[in-house]
């Protein structure tokens, strides 16, 4: 009985792994979909375009090697043509996840199987609740609770835990921004966007997740950064001609920008640039100074010799007046040449008569 | 660049440059708010201690570029300063503005990024003063990077103004397309010739001066790959 037990225990042991192995497996292809997949969804979820009516055409798929921060990127562009217009989409996802997503083409003519509210507030509120049940993130409830605490489309600011809110203008685009603020830095590169262009949406980006902070906490502040800047610019000169150069720093102006940036793959770091100023322009049309370094360190990364690529200022005019225009498939050049030859023919004109006559 | 341009508008059927130099502008009258016409250097300043004239060869919208183009410069990108301050147009007897120059149209739109025209010509240039391919706008990433990002994207199938976000996405991260950055938006950059003891009024003498990247014409429009 005991043999007949082990026998059967040693057959069904491992048929059992293989069919639990199978069952994982083929959960995963069906519970993940592809970046098509996903791409095609957030039309229709997010931006509710009756797909049923558009005829979806792969138009480019491009797939990068794994990054410095071990993530795959994914570049899938789709064409939607129907009978009255055509849009074309641009997604681009991080490890299978979506964080940026780019329409050309919407406007009166795009087929929607419920039309978007025509007010930009609302629709922005519409998109940020269904981009919250297609995506199921958590940290989107926060935002969503800023959003629709707005009640009129003006540019504002609201601030939040460490999440920031914006409605700002960049040109002609309105956009719905939220960004990750710690210790009063505001992290541009980590947040959530819905941008509206005529009225119409046209860019997304999610990036809350793919990048993380690794610290906000500034060892060096603004000043010590300037005498950072200062000190290293004055010790490193940037060479012309293989001599190096001296110059002098003015003391205003000075700029200095903080920025959290990415270092080690996606994890960031406060980020010091500092432009420095010189009192006058240096061989190479050298005007100022670019150094950077790391705000939680003070490690410099780099040190610019910036020149200037000429002056935006008007030139004096020429002390005389230049040439006239001249006529098309011409120049000015080319008048000058002839004017040349047509002197250099009358004076040996003239030389070839006087040597005649004189010979006679 | 006055030989490439002739050469590639007489032998070839459709052309893309981009330059990387110097740039100014000159008032075609007496008037010193202008009209302008502008300039390129063939030859970056080795001294640069004063600003032009000084440098002996130019190379001019109205008779160096525009004599020598007709229709099939498409892409111009002009990396040097004023080079995008105007589309430009006839005027006073001169053809000026580099992208009148380079594509012979007046009317491109003013915002070839945001508002793409339906012409068959892009034109990229700084509006005042160019930013330094050596400057870096992000800790991983300087302008040098930017173009070749840029050129990247343009070379495989993303249209001009696909690629300027994909660059700046590179650059600044994936939610920052070209829109939301200092190219798009503008940026102060100081006049290193300011001179304090004149006064600032003076249009030859201000101390900062507000500069971005300007796609003129229609930049929904994709380079062949």
């Amino acid at each position: 009985m005991s043999f007949s037990m082990k026998s059967y225990l040693a057959a069904v042991v491992p048929a059992l792994i293989c069919v639990l192995f199978l069952v994982q497996v083929l959960s995963a292809y069906s519970v993940e979909p592809t970046t098509q997949d996903k791409a095609l969804n957030f039309l229709k979820e997010v931006l509710m375009l009756d797909m049923k009516r558009y005829n979806a055409t792969l138009a480019m798929y491009n797939s990068y090697p794994i990054d410095m921060g071990g993530y795959v990127r994914e570049d899938v562009k789709y064409a939607l043509t129907s009978a009255k217009s055509t849009i074309n989409v641009i997604f681009e996802f991080r490890n299978n996840t979506l964080v940026y997503c780019h329409l050309h083409g919407l406007g009166s003519s795009t087929l929607y199987f419920q039309t978007p509210p025509g007010n930009i507030l609302d629709a922005a509120k519409g998109l940020m609740q269904r981009y919250q049940a297609y995506s199921g993130a958590t940290y989107l409830q926060k935002m969503r609770d800023m959003l629709d605490a707005v009640t009129e489309l003006k540019p504002i600011t609201t601030t939040l835990d460490d999440v920031k809110f914006r409605i700002r203008n960049y040109g002609p685009y309105t956009c719905f921004e939220w960004i990750c603020t710690v210790n009063g830095i505001d992290v541009e590169r980590k947040g959530v966007m819905f941008t509206f262009h005529n009225g119409s949406f046209e860019h997304f980006a999610d990036t809350w997740d793919l990048y993380k902070v690794g610290t906000a906490d500034l060892k060096v502040s603004r000043d010590e950064a300037i005498r950072i800047a200062r000190e290293y610019a004055y010790s490193h000169p940037y060479t012309f001609g293989g001599v190096p150069v001296n110059f002098t720093i003015l003391d205003e102006p000075v700029s200095a920008e903080l920025s959290m940036e990415p270092r080690e793959g996606y994890t960031l770091y406060p980020w010091w640039n500092i432009r420095l100023y010189l009192d006058k322009v240096y061989p190479g049309n050298v005007g100022s100074i670019q150094v950077t370094l790391w705000a939680d360190t003070g490690e410099v990364t780099h040190c610019e010799a910036i020149s200037v690529g000429g002056s935006p200022a008007p030139i004096e005019p020429p002390s005389e007046p230049p040439a006239g225009p001249t006529p098309e498939g011409s120049t000015g050049q080319n008048n000058l040449n002839f004017l040349i030859i047509i002197a250099a023919l009358i004076v040996l004109t003239i030389a070839v008569i006087a040597i005649k006559k004189k010979r006679k | 660049v006055q030989n490439l341009a002739q050469h590639c508008e007489q032998d070839h059927p459709t052309t893309a440059i981009f330059y990387h130099g110097h740039g100014g502008k000159v008032n075609i009258t007496n008037n010193i708010y202008g009209p302008y016409r502008y300039f390129i250097y063939e030859q970056a300043p080795q001294q640069g201690y004063y600003p032009p004239p000084w440098h002996p060869i130019t190379v001019d919208d109205w008779q160096d570029i525009y004599n020598y183009t007709a229709n099939n410069h498409r892409f111009v990108f002009l990396w040097a300063c004023t080079q995008g301050n105007e589309v430009g147009g006839y005027i006073s007897g001169y053809h000026r503005g580099m992208p009148y120059a380079w594509s012979h149209r007046s009317s491109l739109s003013q915002d070839g990024y945001a508002s793409p025209d339906t012409g068959n010509y892009v034109f990229i240039g700084f509006e005042n003063m160019s930013r330094r391919l050596s400057y870096w706008p992000t800790a991983n990433n300087n302008y040098k990077y930017w173009l070749v990002f840029f050129y990247y994207f343009a070379l495989n199938g993303y249209s001009i103004k696909d690629a300027l976000d994909e660059a700046s996405k590179m650059v600044w991260g994936p939610n920052r397309p070209f829109y939301t950055t200092e190219l798009y938006n503008g940026y102060w950059e100081r006049n290193p010739w300011f001179d304090p003891n004149k006064p600032c009024s003076y249009p030859l003498n201000w101390e900062w001066w507000w500069s971005n990247m300007r796609v003129y014409g229609n930049g929904a429009r994709t380079l062949p790959h």
